[in-house]
């Protein structure tokens, strides 16, 4: 039977029964519609996560040498956790040594950061997030100065009480003031602004431009850390290869000093911005297994519709299929023929499903944070799994219709 | 035989012709009669050719892009016969094929069969009319499913004009 002659055939029976073909292709079109809006949020999550939170909070070929990991979404046992304490903590010359095993192709810095109160005589107080870094940490950060200036070497050697603000600590603490030259106080102690960063917007709904950066050497180190420990080294390889390269080195490193037999877990953490996502992939795919299972339930219904129709698109035309038999037409031919027509009303309920689904994934996106991005992948699957609906519901009828006996098929009326 | 065998024997050794056209309503002319020529694997080219031929046989040349709904029971008929001749069947089995037709278009119906009787074609009619089995050349007469007569035209119509009763 001829291929085009059948989808030619099944368009007609749309277009004459329009609104019958769109309650035939309903369940079809809202399987197809939430499978590409779901697999379109998934994936633009995925994206956002990938892209903006990992990648700006832990930067791009970096890992950070920490004690316990600083991501971790409520899914730490109380075991870990106490494990996680008795780990040794970090100090200053673990970092030196760190970096003088790695040598100058890799960028280092201190950072440690806490949440403190700030004040200034022009503001109310308000939490900051306090940073002290050194190093190579606003090379790493991307952190671009916007006015003023960033450290002299002078002030980060011997830790002068200066400081550089985020865009939101400046409009907060300095309404209509020029920030630069004047004093921020963080639990007190003065520090002096000499430069404001670039605006780095949102993550997740948190402002990135709330944090107060001073020398590591300065006072702020006392206040971010009390016990003279550091929060963690922040390490840049020079390309993507030289990552694992960096971590193999930093981990042979730290066992040896640390002394631990090869029979002990690490009581250190490297944390990468892969690692930090593994909570998130997990997340990932149990959003796609129920993302997806919930409109596989409306391509079900959505192909026992179509098998609905197709049977009543057999007993319509018996008489067609008698004639079609009696000028040499096969089982397979006619066979042929509805399963194309079939899979054709499926792949049109899919198109539309498409269309709505990528609208959806749309709206998604302009009224939320996440960035809703469609799947080249996801669309091509809806097209295959829209046809194979089809197939699959029009099997029964065609079949039935392959088997009409010419003769009985030709005196129907 | 298999269902597949009998396909293909009403594909290539007869041509049907039935009483009521049995021409598919949303296809062309010539796209009804391509059919049997699309059930043989025919290219499309050779199809289109092939099926023009046909429908000129039988002086349809001009109307073959309109739907059945379009024609004359007549055109439609002769859609039919083109139809059932596109394949060059061994044997055109013609079922009451002037039943739905009035006598002039019957006349004409007929003629196109004897054109094609002549032209070697073996066609093989049912009908009620004696006129019309008048036409053909050899008449076999059944009463309750038993042959009662089996004789050339000559003798037929000499019985017929005689007054005497088809059967």
């Amino acid at each position: 039977m001829n291929f085009a002659e059948s989808v030619r055939l099944a368009l007609d029976t749309i277009r004459v029964q329009k609104l019958k073909s769109f309650f035939t292709l309903l369940g079809v079109m809202i399987g197809v519609m939430f499978l590409i809006a779901v697999v379109s949020i998934v994936e633009g999550m995925s994206t956002y996560m990938k892209e903006d939170f990992a990648a700006k909070l832990i930067g791009v070929n970096t890992f950070n040498v920490r004690r316990f990991p600083d991501f971790n979404f409520g899914n730490v046992t109380e075991a870990t956790w106490r494990e996680w304490q008795r780990r040794p903590r970090f100090y200053e010359n673990d970092a030196t040594m760190i970096r003088q095993t790695l040598g100058p192709d890799f960028r280092t810095a201190i950072e440690n950061t806490e949440f403190i109160y700030a004040s200034t005589p022009y503001a109310r107080p308000r939490q900051v997030l306090a940073v002290a870094a050194d190093g190579d940490y606003f090379t790493i950060k991307k952190y671009g100065v916007a006015h003023g200036r960033a450290f002299s070497q002078q002030e980060e050697r011997l830790g002068l009480p200066v400081i550089l603000i985020g865009t939101e600590i400046a409009e907060h603490f300095f309404p209509n003031l020029d920030p630069i030259g004047r004093e921020l106080r963080v639990k007190g102690v003065p520090f002096r602004v000499i430069g404001t960063i670039e605006k780095q917007g949102n993550i997740l709904g948190f402002s990135m431009d709330r944090l107060a950066i001073a020398p590591f050497n300065s006072p702020m180190s006392r206040l971010t850390n009390p016990l003279g420990n550091i929060d963690q080294l922040i390490v840049q390889a020079p390309t993507e290869a030289g990552v694992d390269e960096g971590r193999e080195t930093v981990r042979e490193l730290l066992r040896s000093v640390r002394k631990l037999p090869p029979s002990r877990p690490d009581n250190f953490i490297l944390e990468s911005s892969e690692s930090a996502l593994g909570f998130f992939n997990d997340l990932k795919s149990k959003l796609i297994v129920f993302g997806t299972a919930l409109p596989a339930i409306g391509l079900v219904v959505g192909a026992m519709v179509i098998m609905n129709i197709m049977l009543v698109a057999v007993a319509e035309r018996t008489r067609e299929i008698g004639i079609r038999k009696a000028l040499g037409a096969r089982r397979r031919d006619i066979m042929g023929q509805f399963l194309v027509e079939a899979a054709t009303l499926s792949v049109v309920g899919a198109a539309i499903g498409i269309g709505l689904g990528i609208g959806g994934a749309k709206l998604v996106a302009a009224l939320t944070p996440l960035p809703a991005s469609v799947a080249p992948w996801s669309i091509a699957a809806a097209l295959v799994v829209g046809a194979g609906v089809g197939i699959v519901a029009g099997l029964y009828p065609a079949s039935r219709a392959s088997r009409l006996d010419p003769i009985a098929a030709l005196r129907q009326e | 035989m298999t269902d597949d065998e009998l396909a293909r024997v009403r594909n290539k050794e007869i041509g049907f012709v039935f009483q009521t056209f049995n021409l598919l309503p949303r296809a062309s002319a010539l796209a009804n009669v391509e059919l049997p020529l699309v059930y043989a694997g025919v290219p499309a080219a050779e199809r289109k050719e092939r099926a023009m031929e046909a429908l000129t046989r039988v002086q349809l040349g001009e109307r073959v892009h309109h739907k059945p709904n379009e024609l004359s029971g007549g055109q439609r008929q002769r859609v039919a016969i083109a139809r059932a001749l596109v394949n060059r069947p061994s044997i055109l089995l013609a079922d009451e094929p002037t039943g739905n037709l009035d006598s002039t278009t019957s006349e004409e119906i007929m003629r196109v069969f004897e054109e094609l009787a002549d032209q070697g074609q073996t066609v093989i009619m049912v009908t009620h009319e004696p006129d019309i089995a008048a036409h053909a050349r050899r008449v076999v007469v059944l009463k309750d499913g038993v042959v009662s007569s089996d004789e050339p035209k000559a003798v037929f119509q000499a019985r017929i004009a005689q007054g005497g009763k088809a059967h």
